[in-house]
């Protein structure tokens, strides 16, 4: 391993030493009518045509070149083409306002990026998505939502019929990092996962590194899920909204001062619980059942070079039972941004982040408790991107995160239940990187980069340690800050892009990343009373090596993309439970839990196919992941839960009209590998399932398919016009359109859950019951924009 | 206890119209026989038995297979040795056997040449303070479910200071058991009065609700606690054979514990 240090610290220093008389060309990239920033716009060079980069997160581009005058070509697929001479004597600036081109957008575009993206772009294992490949693809209640529709590409799979958790190249859904400008959000779904916390309509761009993490990302194995929140229309006011049967949502944004600043103001909430007043029952005319979704941004340009910005995300599901029983949970995220530019070439971008998780559960029936759980961080991040020249771009920084694990609590008002303290968990994360992508010949891209973690348990605390069989070995006190267990660990991440022609490309990643957080669940699906549990003197991180390479090709002038990615990954240290452990108010929770290896390996393929009346993609994996350990099935290899062998999808969407837009997906994988009984025993007369191993069954195969139609009401009207006495197409300024869709349109009914029971109708048999949720959800929503 | 009301209220107010359940045909592997041993001693005199069946196939609609012919002996910390006859097809008894608070009992078993053997403590013997039975506080409400009156029993009973106790709680109704395991540990009540409520239990005016409390070791709670998961919640992360006290190739469990009941007659106009 140390010599990959050496290799990768001599190529950098290589890359350093190349310098020459050159100038620089930078500056942002925006949409021409909201000012949105635009991320990843290629601009390319005419009288060099080898030389080519892309925006950053925040639409900024710096480039380096000899002294001379050069034609610029601005290129964003879905926006017109922007071509500038540019006679460089002295460092220019040129920020860039793209408009959006009528003519394709009336195609749909499946994503906002060059054409030939999936060709010569860097990233390896790289999936994204904008807001308008979300908008036709039908979803369960007509709810879009981008964490759904990232499930239907190859690698990524959901967690369940329905659910908005999702798993990454065999990894755990606890092994994604979810983060929303900048901030962790620790619990992602909404009503047992059915719903994702991501109101499409405050977002802009989502992007999900499938275990090829630059060194800028950190502390999550399987993935990295990065999304930005729109930064809000800087020209004009907009009201844009949608109404649906499930919920409703609204957005604001406007300029706060024009072209300088502006802010989005978007909120969503659902009203099932409304239906429930209708009810004839009292108690459950006091029900409540509901979430919302507040989203707020504003942003602001103090001057050429600082730019301030301020977003929020509050979100809450609200249960009640009468006043007997009451549980609400969810995320709080807050970031304070600000970006600098220190001259054309040093880009920074610092940002202040907290982030929170909380549940509390109430109950006032024969005892009167509250019972509450926290996770919250404060995160301060430095990240520098620095374009030395046209052949190098380097990013470094430093992220320092500080963790308070609250992992439960009881309160009684009426002291007839001991009050209960779960005691709380310190511990401070602290990051450093430093990468570089290197053009190392015409054809040839190399990224390569170090990410150091140093993770400290702090006290105060009274520490425990177990041994493997989960006994107690010693208890140790520790005071305030005072460091417990300190873990150093250093990750490689390396990864090259070769161009073999204009058509086609090879791309490989070799990637270290390790995990100092772990989610622990107290049922098989996710509920908002799964906790967090950071590295200790008993758990240790979790590591990771996932190599990777892939085959990436188009075809029909880049009409048609295809990608082909094999990978393997080996994981040491992952965490399961020991047979039967409870772990919800469990103290002595790390007694638990077992330790072990896992391993994924597959292929991926992807066949999309981005212009043209119709549009969509087809994707398949074929893939394994599997678990071992000590203590579970004779230490021998057994199915993940997440094991699932086949998994294919279908999108497709095809423009009837320009107003009709009729779509479809199907999908198809292996079911998840399960624990079923291979026998049964008698305890008290009652029946008892006998086990004899780990996971060693599988549910049944789980297939659907959805089918929606938009249509966009029209958006002109003829008018009478006094000068020329005609008639005139005049464009309105209200914009609607209806959505209908129908979900599992041919109710298949696929297993949510099977239990083994006694029969009720035959009194002494055995039978499987399967439960199914959805069969046939039709639905309906109304949006508008003006 | 608490995710299962959840899915049940959600259930029940969103997805109802389009969830369905029914029975399916699932392939399940057929281990070989397994002994499992089931042993109980009380406080009360001769209420105990030993149990030694294997288990079966499990869509096998036989009875379980019984060990017969095992010799069964069970002796205290007093060095008394109690031994236990087969009554009937693979079940032990000792009619005068009688277990005591604070002591630890010690099951030997010998069958086909091999030994099986555990241990189980006793501890205070806790007693049944009071029984309530009221309406329904979650779930359906009297009259809601099969046009039967549906109430909520619930058991009061005094735990001991500084000690760790763990309970199981049974409860019959005219006589007749009703299924399920509920057990409970005084991790949030230390001391104080535990009200622990049987949900949904179908009612009749006029019926006698009996309710059995047995004050168990920790390792029974284990056993036990895992059994509520299994077959009551009908979940559990992991799910699994629980954790056997048996020393010896068989799954099951010995617990001696202490034993009180209390009835209570169900009057509607109460």
């Amino acid at each position: 391993m140390n010599k990959i240090h050496i290799i990768l610290l001599s190529i950098l220093l290589a890359a350093v030493s190349i310098q020459a008389q050159v100038y620089t060309v930078s500056g942002s990239i925006n949409d021409a009518s909201d000012g949105e920033d635009l991320i990843g716009v290629n601009i390319a060079i005419k009288e060099s045509p080898t030389t080519g980069i892309s925006t950053n997160t925040f639409g900024f581009y710096s480039l380096s070149l000899k002294k001379g005058e050069y034609t610029f070509i601005f290129s964003y697929l879905g926006y017109k083409t922007i071509t500038k001479k540019i006679f460089l004597d002295r460092d220019i600036k040129a920020n860039i306002h793209l408009e959006k081109d009528s003519q394709t957008l009336l195609e749909v575009v499946v994503s906002a990026k060059r054409s030939d993206e999936n060709i010569v772009s860097t990233d390896v294992g790289v999936s994204s998505l904008s807001v308008s490949d979300v908008e036709t693809v039908p979803v369960l209640f007509g709810e879009k939502d981008i964490m759904k529709t990232i499930q239907l590409l190859p690698g990524v799979k959901p967690a369940g019929d329905g659910n908005a958790g999702f798993y990454v190249r065999g990894g755990a859904a606890d092994q994604n990092l979810i983060i929303l400008d900048g901030a962790p959000v620790y619990n992602a779904s909404h009503l047992m996962g059915f719903f994702s916390v991501f109101n499409s309509s405050a977002i802009k761009d989502v992007k999900l590194y499938k275990g090829n993490m630059p060194a800028e990302y950190g502390g999550r194995l399987a993935s990295v899920m990065d999304i930005k929140m729109k930064d809000g229309n800087n020209k004009e006011f907009g009201v844009d909204g949608g109404l649906g049967i499930i919920s409703s949502k609204l957005t604001l944004q406007g300029p706060i001062v024009k072209d300088k600043g502006s802010f989005i103001v978007s909120g969503r909430r659902t009203y099932a619980d409304l239906f429930l007043k209708l009810s004839s029952n009292e108690k459950q005319q006091n029900t409540k059942l509901y979430f919302y979704d507040l989203n707020l941004k504003a942003n602001y340009k103090i001057n050429e070079n600082n730019r301030i910005f301020l977003s929020g995300y509050f979100g809450r599901d609200v249960l009640g039972y009468s006043d007997l029983f009451g549980f609400d949970w969810g995320n709080t995220t807050a970031t304070i941004r600000w970006n600098h530019l220190f001259n054309p070439k040093l880009f920074s971008n610092t940002s202040f982040i907290y982030s929170d998780y909380n549940y509390k559960i109430s109950v006032n029936s024969d005892v009167d408790v509250d019972i509450s759980s926290r996770i919250h961080d404060w995160n301060f991040k430095q990240e520098f991107d620095y374009f030395l020249n046209e052949f190098n771009t380097f990013k470094f920084g430093v992220n320092v995160i500080h963790h308070t694990f609250m992992p439960g609590e009881i309160d009684s008002s009426d002291d007839k239940v001991n009050d209960f303290l779960l005691e709380h968990k310190y511990s401070l994360e602290s990051s450093a990187y430093l990468s570089n992508t290197q053009k190392i010949f015409n054809n040839l891209t190399l990224s390569y980069g170090l990410r150091f973690t140093n993770f400290t348990q702090l006290g105060p605390g009274t520490i425990t340690t177990w041994d493997e069989k989960g006994n107690p070995t010693s208890v140790d006190v520790y005071d305030k800050w005072e460091p417990v267990v300190s873990y150093n660990r250093l990750a490689p991440r390396f990864a090259f892009t070769y161009i073999i022609d204009e058509k086609q490309s090879v791309k490989g990643a070799y990637v270290r990343s390790y995990q100092f957080l772990h989610m622990i669940s107290n049922s098989t699906t996710a509920t908002p009373t799964d906790i967090w549990l950071p590295t200790s003197n008993n758990i240790k991180p979790s590591e990771s090596d996932q190599y990777s390479i892939g085959y990436f090709r188009n075809f029909n002038e880049n009409k048609w993309e295809f990608s082909s990615e094999v990978y393997y990954k080996y994981v040491k240290n992952v965490i399961d439970y020991r047979t039967g452990a409870s772990t919800s108010f469990n103290a002595n929770i790390e007694s638990e839990l077992l330790y072990g290896d896992a391993r994924a390996y597959g292929i991926e393929f992807l066949l999309k196919k981005r212009t043209g009346k119709l549009t969509g993609w087809v994707s398949y994996t074929l893939s394994r992941s599997e678990k071992l350990f000590d203590e579970i099935n004779n230490n021998t290899w057994f199915s993940a839960k997440q094991d699932r062998i086949h998994d294919f999808s279908i999108v497709a969407s095809y423009h009837l009209s320009p107003r009709l837009v009729v779509s479809g997906t199907w999908v198809y994988y292996t079911g998840n590998a399960v624990t079923f009984p291979s026998g049964k025993y008698k305890v008290e007369g009652q029946m008892i399932p006998y086990y004899t191993e780990r996971n060693g069954y599988r549910m049944p195969d789980y297939h659907r398919m959805d089918i929606g139609v938009t249509l966009d009401n029209k958006n002109y009207k003829y008018e009478f016009n006094s000068k020329t006495g005609e008639k005139e197409k005049v464009k309105r300024r209200f914009k609607s359109s209806w959505n209908f869709s129908l979900y599992n349109v041919y109710g298949r009914e696929n297993a949510y859950t099977i239990t083994f029971q006694e029969s009720e109708t035959n009194p002494g048999t055995t039978e499987a019951m399967q439960l199914a949720l959805f069969k046939f959800v039709p639905s309906i929503s109304y949006n508008f924009s003006f | 206890m608490k995710t299962k009301f959840y899915i049940y209220i959600l259930l029940i107010s969103a997805f109802a119209f389009s969830s369905c359940e029914k029975v399916i045909d699932v392939n399940l592997n057929d281990a070989d026989p397994r002994v499992v041993i089931e042993g109980k001693l009380t406080t009360e005199e001769g209420n105990n038995y030993i149990s030694i069946s294997k288990t079966s196939n499990f869509y096998s609609d036989e009875l379980p297979v019984s060990i017969t012919g095992a010799e069964v002996e069970v002796s205290d910390l007093d060095g008394n040795v109690f031994i236990f006859d087969e009554v009937y097809s693979g079940i032990y008894r000792n009619n005068t056997f009688t277990a005591k608070s604070y002591n630890k009992y010690k099951l030997h078993i010998s069958s086909d040449n091999k030994t099986y053997e555990s241990t189980s403590e006793t501890f205070y013997p806790v007693k049944i303070d009071s029984i309530a039975i009221e309406e329904n506080n979650f779930g359906p409400k009297g009259g809601n479910k099969d046009d039967e009156l549906h109430y909520k029993v619930t058991c009061y009973f005094t735990d001991k200071l500084n000690e760790d106790n763990f309970y199981r709680l049974r409860i019959f109704i005219n006589g007749e058991f009703v299924s399920g395991f509920f057990c409970i540990n005084d991790n949030f009540f230390d001391g104080k009065t535990i009200p622990y409520a049987f949900g949904n239990i179908s009612l009749e005016d006029g019926d006698v609700v009996m309710v059995e409390l047995l004050g168990i070791d920790e390792a029974n709670y284990d056993y036990f606690y895992m059994l509520q998961q299994l077959v009551n919640d009908g979940e559990n992360i992991t799910p699994g054979n629980p954790p056997s006290n048996i020393i010896g190739d068989a799954i099951g469990v010995f617990g001696a514990s202490s034993l009180d009941r209390m009835n209570k007659v169900f009057n509607i106009e109460e």
